[in-house]
């Protein structure tokens, strides 16, 4: 058993898993400011159209986006239902002793849902075509000019990549230390709410034991190789801006004027 | 030969602030080692081995004495960056020295370490991979692979920095029989290429593979000899709890039981020579 930590990368060939992951990722903020800034039909059609194509140029099956995508329909619904009773405005559609439903809570009900899924569709859709590694040296790329006011820039980033090089072996050492508590007779599903949370704490602290034990480890075998923080140091992944990556400006600038049309 | 590796008048104290000084971790270790050879280290848990390892890697400083390297010292702070350059270690836990998320990542990382260019860094890469048998894994996670092949991969990591001495610290420990045969035909084939490997280690069989073995215990060097000399003194091992190969034991219960064969044998084909000529003569 694998945990999904941010989406899950699918490598497959597409155009979108070629671009450059920093092109990739200023879009895809550019495009969420516009997703929030959106209020009316018309627009939220144009951006779930978009999307929709973006899932389907980025060659990834959908049953695999769907599930990725799964987690927050508790949150889609659950807001979509709150619009729908709480908003009042233009004809009442249903009426009982209890809740009134109107037409503006239905229509800010659909928009909601939209705009939650667009939102994490784009999310998704980054996280299935770039690969932790791209991201995470997009990210120390793109904050490079912080280091001049002294934003441990490097550091971050390669803690970063180490959380995510430490994940998995974490979560394998989890199942295990769980196995063993429960061979000594602790049971994790009985109980109240409390009791249950209570009797996650013989897996927790043996957990941080060993994680202080491996950082120690760590540290002193990345120190044997030679490192000493970010100066001096050349990389191995080297991101280049193709002139692919030059169709993201059209397309960003297109949905911007379409926005600002559509809104107005 | 000329010395790679010259330790004199070694002392380590874990806490060098505390009062009582009793407890020291190395005392009085002196110890040379020329270009090329192939040393093992043996010896019993806390008997400073694995400290002994972090001070010539230039991870410990020495609270006494002198560490030189190369030509280096390791108490000057400049030389340690150039140290830690030339002396690999490969450690116990496999999971443990594995730093980034893909395979060619880390064995990368020791070389951005050192700012080589991109080229370079690709070349040595993709040899470093070859040479331990990973070609073709580069983009692997490193919790997909098996331990011997997490130890291949820290052994690749070490091996392309092109250090003049590599130092495992017990790095076969925690692997299975296969992972185990892997790493040590690996050790073998560094030491072939000539570079000089020191092999920290609790298995007898596998220290008696050097050229020479040392036996460390209480913080101090107890034994120091060519491993073709140690076959007749082999049986000292026990005094320090350490196991002994099985033809020395064989051998030596033979002697016991009154068999006629030979006082003393200087390997395991002699030692099954002289089995076959006492065979062929009853």
């Amino acid at each position: 058993m694998t945990p999904v930590v941010i989406g899950q990368y699918v490598p497959v060939d597409s155009f979108l898993h070629r671009l450059d992951p920093r092109g990739k990722l200023v879009f895809v903020f550019a495009f969420m400011f516009l997703v929030l800034f959106a209020d009316r039909w018309p627009s939220y059609l144009l951006l779930t159209l978009f999307v929709l194509l973006a899932v389907k140029g980025a060659r990834i099956p959908l049953a695999l986006f769907l599930r990725a995508v799964k987690p927050i329909l508790f949150l889609i619904i659950l807001t979509s239902l709150l619009h729908l009773f709480t908003t009042k405005g233009g004809g009442v559609l249903l009426q009982t002793p209890l809740f009134s439903v109107h037409e503006a809570g239905v229509e800010q009900a659909v928009l909601m849902s939209l705009r939650l899924f667009v939102l994490m569709a784009t999310a998704t859709l980054l996280t299935c075509t770039t690969s932790p590694m791209e991201i995470t040296n997009a990210i120390e790329q793109l904050l490079r000019p912080l280091t001049k006011v002294r934003v441990p820039v490097h550091e971050l980033a390669m803690m970063m990549s180490i959380a995510l090089r430490f994940i998995p072996t974490l979560w394998g050492e989890t199942e295990k230390i769980k196995k063993a508590q429960m061979a000594r007779g602790v049971d994790f599903e009985a109980g109240s709410l409390f009791r249950r949370i209570m009797n996650h704490i013989p897996i927790l602290i043996p957990l941080l034991i060993s994680s202080f034990r491996r950082a120690e480890d760590l540290a002193m075998a990345m120190e044997a190789r030679g490192y000493r923080g970010g100066e001096g140091r050349t990389r191995w992944r080297e991101l280049t801006f193709a002139r692919r990556d030059l169709w993201l400006i059209p397309t960003a600038a297109t949905l911007w004027l379409a926005l600002w049309y559509l809104e107005k | 030969m000329e010395p790679i590796l010259h330790v004199s008048n070694l002392r380590f104290h874990y806490q060098p602030d505390a009062l009582s000084k009793e407890r020291w971790a190395l005392k009085d270790i002196q110890l040379t080692v020329g270009a090329g050879e192939y040393v093992s280290i043996i010896g019993p848990n806390g008997s400073g081995k694995s400290t002994l390892a972090r001070i010539i890697a230039g991870l410990y400083l020495p609270t006494e004495g002198d560490v030189h390297v190369c030509g280096r010292a390791t108490s000057n702070e400049h030389e340690l960056w150039q140290i830690r350059r030339r002396v690999g270690m490969v450690f116990q836990n496999p999971d443990n020295q594995i730093v980034a998320p893909t395979v060619q990542d880390d064995v990368a990382f020791g070389l951005e370490n050192m700012g080589l260019p991109r080229d370079e860094m690709k070349a040595r890469v993709a040899q470093a991979l070859q040479w331990v048998g990973l070609a073709g894994m580069e983009e692997r996670e490193p919790h997909h692979l098996s331990g011997g092949q997490k130890q291949r991969l820290a052994i690749a990591g070490v091996v392309a920095m092109q250090p003049d001495i590599i130092l495992f610290d017990e790095s076969t420990s925690m692997l299975d029989p296969q992972g185990r045969a892997e790493v040590c035909q690996l050790i073998k084939s560094i030491h072939e290429r000539g570079t000089t490997v020191i092999h920290i280690t609790h298995s007898a069989q596998e220290a008696f593979m050097a050229e020479r073995l040392i036996v460390m215990a209480e913080g101090q060097i107890k034994l120091d000899t060519p491993v073709a000399e140690l076959y007749p003194q082999a049986m000292k091992l026990k005094e320090w709890d350490l196991d002994v190969p099985l033809e020395v034991e064989l051998h030596h219960r033979l002697v016991k039981a009154g068999w006629p064969v030979r006082a003393s044998i200087t390997s395991k084909e002699d030692l099954v020579s002289e089995l076959w000529r006492l065979l062929s003569k009853t």
